[in-house]
């Protein structure tokens, strides 16, 4: 684990008021955190109100994750499977629901490696879906008229490898 | 506008993770939104490079996509990928119009590709584009010629002799020949009178840099293969078929090209794994034994 003791601790507060602390090394992974900090404006508490206590703790798990540094080559092999190990276990959560804030909540935060693989995991989740079955997924009413499907179904038709 | 739902968001960050083209259609029809979403592409990668457009795969339908108009997509790139630098088309239909919008305001060397049956193919390494056969005519090839500049590979597929009045290609291929300078290959596969004896001295006198010829079809006599032989200085491979030249000639005029016959004796000493791209390569099976009394009134 990171052991720089001496790192600055940053504190970040949930849509539900909990705090969490945090290294400012390993919160830098958020570019949103780090513009923050830099424009000084990480002195008190940064708020996060898209974010709830319960993602958050999941984000702040992953991030802390992704910041333990291999001591040596040896290592490095070793730290990149774990990581690998991590990362698809990560994404293996109960609720849908949870993957759809991870998914927001790196948006939100700008955290490229957890948006790649949180939308990785939707996406591949979508992988041979109807179309009904994606509206349903998703909760999206279908507003087009039975006419304009049919003619944008046609369109699409050709566009395929 | 009603604001967008969260599982909205989410499909919304998705789309650019699904790769499955299926996949990608599914979601682009569950509602307007969506689909609108998926056809404003420039919007959502500004900055894209390369881009790939393609028909369905060759045979599948050929009506289907003679009718799948390109203009509006070539008009948007025009308009909107500024940073585009390739461009892959794969058959669809492109026109001489297309051609040049592209050509002015994107100025990269684009490669023209037909890989429809009654189709026009050029293509290099860089982008892809196609030319249907209504736009194969003497004016669309000085299209090409002075459009695509950089064009390296040139592969001209014509099917039937409907649809063309304008034979032989003659003047046209001289044209493109003499714009496309850094033409390294170039094959040409047209009917009867697509391209006489005077279209090869043209590929002779201006074919400075070919590499890779292939000619199926063409010329009209012996007289037509020695004049081409007598050009070409880099020519490393040439095919003919079902061209009107007798063995001997093509005997004789392969041996005229130097660069052919360094390679044929190359060829003789080296093992059979050497690359084969390199090795000359006459497909005389093929050829007619002469031109027999064909000749018309021209």
């Amino acid at each position: 684990m990171s052991s720089s003791s001496s790192s600055k601790m940053i504190e970040l507060r949930s849509s539900d008021g909990e705090t969490f602390h945090v290294e400012e090394t390993v919160v830098l992974q958020s570019e949103t955190i780090k513009q923050m900090i830099d424009d000084d404006c990480a002195n008190a508490a940064i708020p996060l109100p898209n974010v709830t206590s319960m993602t958050l703790a999941k984000v702040i798990e992953y991030i802390k994750k992704h910041a333990e540094k291999p001591k040596d080559d040896d290592d490095k092999k070793v730290a990149e499977e774990d990581l690998k190990k991590f990362d698809a276990e990560f994404v293996k959560v109960d609720q849908e629901s949870m993957l759809f804030d991870l998914v927001r909540a790196a948006n939100y935060l700008n955290i490229k490696s957890l948006l790649d693989l949180t939308c990785q995991a939707v996406a591949d989740s979508i992988k041979d879906l109807s179309v009904e079955e994606v509206r349903k997924k998703f909760n999206i009413q279908n507003d087009f008229t039975p006419e304009e499907e049919a003619k944008v179904r046609k369109e699409n038709a050709w566009a395929f490898d | 506008m009603a604001p967008t739902k969260v599982e909205e968001e989410v499909l919304d960050l998705v789309i650019p993770y699904i790769y499955n083209v299926e996949d990608q259609n599914s979601v682009s029809l569950v509602s307007h939104k969506f689909y609108e979403i998926d056809s404003r592409l420039s919007k959502r990668f500004p900055f894209i490079e390369s881009l790939t457009l393609k028909g369905p795969p060759f045979g599948f339908n050929q009506r289907y996509h003679y009718d799948m108009p390109i203009t509006p997509w070539i008009q948007q790139l025009a308009l909107e990928f500024r940073c585009l630098k390739e461009l892959h088309i794969h058959g669809l239909a492109i026109n001489d119009e297309d051609l040049e919008i592209l050509a002015r305001t994107h100025g990269f060397s684009v490669h023209l590709a037909s890989s429809t049956y009654r189709g026009f193919l050029i293509e290099t390494g860089d982008s892809t584009v196609m030319v249907s056969l209504g736009d194969i005519s003497n004016e669309a090839l000085e299209g090409v010629g002075t459009h695509l500049k950089n064009m390296r590979d040139c592969r001209i597929w014509l099917g039937k002799e409907d649809g063309i009045s304008d034979l032989p290609l003659d003047n046209g291929v001289r044209a493109m020949l003499m714009g496309c300078k850094k033409l390294e290959w170039l094959d040409i596969s047209l009917c009867y009178e697509g391209l006489t004896d005077v279209g090869l001295e043209y590929i002779r006198k201006y074919g400075a840099n070919l590499w890779f010829l292939s000619l199926t079809c063409i010329g009209n006599s012996n007289a037509g293969l020695v004049k081409l032989s007598e050009g070409c200085p880099r020519l490393r491979k040439l095919r003919l078929r079902c061209c009107p030249f007798s063995k001997q000639a093509v005997t004789s005029s392969v041996f005229n090209i130097p660069t052919l016959r360094k390679e044929q004796a190359e060829k003789e000493v080296s093992n059979k794994r050497r690359n084969i791209r390199r090795m000359v390569e006459v497909e005389m099976s093929k050829m007619k034994s002469k031109h027999k009394g064909k000749k018309s009134l021209r």
